[in-house]
This record gives structure tokens, sequence and C-alpha cells, in this order.
């Protein structure tokens, strides 16, 4: 009875490896005055970070960071909440969530899945997150500089 | 008969699954991009990186995306109509597209190349610039994030070079200070909060 009671729990346990809920939050990262400031790791090694970005241009930036990365793009597609995207690098596959918190906001969950059933990359998921953020700075960076581009062009 | 019947119900199942397996490689776009020949795969970044995402507008095309609708046009010239007819993109044509890219990517060479220090603060101002060595930053990354609840810190030595950008906000950025070490090796450093 004990040895099934244990099992159950360890089935469980291996059920909510997944679930960020579970994981206890440790917020920070040390070079996190710029893009990875308020990034938000998870004990098992799942990376979130919220962005004050519709869906539509946090997934841009993220299609932009995986192609800047060289990691080819699998899967791309709606989700329930927001949007689903998928990556590959060696011996990893990276799942990306974009959830659409509001309009302008939109937070991202990142995994990237180190091949075997509990060991995740959270290096990886967490460069990919500074990056995206990067990217778009500099993708609205370049927005607000795009009118001045134009004016001496003409 | 009704061994008939159930096989071809069966071959209709099957047909079903096949065609659902189909479906979800072509929504999945795996693998065409890479299928590109080199020159291709360039224009192919040069349209995807000339589209520009915006909140309400339509949504942008993957790369894989991109190089599937290469595949049914007879050339770019096409797909470079169909992205503008869309939205997507606001070039005038496909050979400002491909040149507004080769100067971008130009750009961001001579950008890494000449050691600058930028730093801006979480609503986008730039606070401080300076030039260096050349080195790359130094700062450290935990992945443990043991640093505490959301105090950032990057340090600098002599004469190397600080990047500090912010997420626009995303980071809720508090103050943001920074010194950098120009060529004189003056030590560098920028603190700030974030919540």
């Amino acid at each position: 009875m004990r040895i099934a009671r244990t099992l159950g729990v360890f089935v469980v346990a291996l059920a909510l490896e997944g679930c960020a809920a579970v994981g206890l939050a440790v917020v920070g990262g040390a070079a996190g005055v710029g893009a990875g400031a308020g990034v938000e790791h998870t004990m098992n090694g799942i990376v979130y970070k919220t962005f004050d970005a519709s869906t539509n241009e946090l997934r841009f930036a993220t299609l932009k960071t995986l192609d800047h990365l060289a990691m080819p793009v699998t899967a791309d597609e709606k989700s329930e909440k927001g949007w689903k995207l998928s990556a590959t690098a060696t011996e990893r596959t990276i799942d990306i969530e974009l959830q659409q918190l509001t309009d302008k906001t939109t937070r991202m969950r990142v995994v990237a899945n180190d091949g075997q059933i509990f060991f995740k990359d959270a290096s990886t998921a967490t460069e990919i997150i500074r990056k995206t953020a990067e990217t778009l700075q500099d993708d609205r960076d370049a927005a607000k500089n795009e009118p001045n581009r134009k004016r001496k062009q003409t | 008969m009704m061994n008939l019947k159930q096989g071809l119900a069966l071959t209709a199942g099957l047909m079903l699954m096949a065609s659902a397996a189909l479906a979800e490689t072509t929504s999945g776009g795996s693998g065409s991009f890479s299928d590109l020949s080199p020159g291709n795969q360039n224009i192919a970044r040069a349209l995807f990186n000339a589209q520009h995402a915006t909140a309400n507008g339509p949504q942008p095309l993957s790369l894989n995306q991109i190089a599937a609708l290469k595949g049914s046009h007879e050339g770019w010239g096409e797909v470079f109509k169909q992205m503008k007819a869309e939205g997507l993109v606001n070039e005038k044509n496909l050979g400002q597209v491909v040149s507004g890219y080769e100067h971008h990517l130009h750009d961001s060479h001579a950008a890494s190349s000449n050691g600058r220090t930028n730093v801006t603060t979480a609503n986008g101002h730039a606070f401080a610039s300076g030039s260096d060595n050349g080195h790359t930053p130094t700062g450290k990354w935990d992945e443990t994030g043991s640093d505490g609840a959301g105090h950032g810190l990057a340090s600098a030595d002599h004469g190397h070079d600080v990047t500090v950008s912010t997420a626009s906000g995303a980071t809720n950025g508090g103050g943001v200070s920074a010194s950098s070490g120009a060529a004189g090796g003056t030590h560098g450093g920028a603190t700030g909060h974030a919540r």
C-alpha cells in the first residue's frame, strides 16, 4: 500500500514537471540590468518573461531571434491562448509559448529540453528570452528612426 | 459484402489520417527554408526582415512561410507583391528590400566592430555612450538567478565594453546608471533595479 502511494506521488510529480506554478520561481539574472531583467526562472528550468508587446510583435521578434541564433523553426502555430513556436538546436528542442495577457502584454515561456525527461537547459532558454528582448528593442528603435531616415533620403 | 464495406471504411479512415498528418506538416512548414539555396535564403531573409510587426496589423510571415510562398510562385517578385498587398512590407520594390537588408547587415557589422558602449534606460533613452578597446561584455549571467529579487548588476573591467539595453519597459527597469571604461581604463559599472 505504501509503495503504491509513493508511486502515486511520483507519477503526480512527473505529470506536474512542466507546470510553472509548481516550480519555485527565482527572479533575476546577474546581468539583468538590460534585456534580461525581469526574467523569471523556475527550479525545473523553465524560463518566463512578460513583455510590454502584443503577441504579434513578440512572435515576430522571437522568429527573428531564432533565426539569428541559427535555431531552425519547426512549428509556428496559433494556440488557444496566443502562439506556439518550436525550434531545434543540437540535441535540444526548444518550446516557446506566447500567452496573450492583454492587447499590449504578452508572457513568454521558454523550455529548452535537453533530450532527457528531467533535464532542461535553462541557460539556453534564458539566452533566447534575453535576445528576444534585444530584438524587440532594436525593432522599436528602427521603427522610431525610420521616419527620420526617409526624411533624410528625400 | 460486409467485408467490402469494412474495407472501404478502413481505407477512408486511413486517408483521413494521412491528410491530417499532411496538414500538420504543412502548418509546421518544417524544412522549407533550409531547402532553399544560399542565395534564395538571403532574399527570403531580406523579405523576412523587411516586415513590420504591429499590434493589430497582419501576422508577419516566418522564414518557412516565405519559402513556401516562393514555392508556389514563379519568382521572388511575385512573393514580394503578395506580401506588399497584404501590408507586410512597405518598400517600393524587391530591390529596395534586398539593398535595405544589405545595409542593415553592414550597419550591424560596423556597430559590432567599433566597440561602442551604449546604455539605454528602461524607456529607451540613451543614457551614456563611449568607445573602448572593443572587448566584449563580461557581465555575469547567473542561470540560477541567485542574485536575488530582481536587482541586476553588470560590471565591466578596465576599458571593457558595456552594452546595456532594456526590453522597453517590459522589464520595468528602475534607475539605471552606468559609466564605462573608455580606452584609458576606468572602472565601468552599471547597476539598476528591476521589478
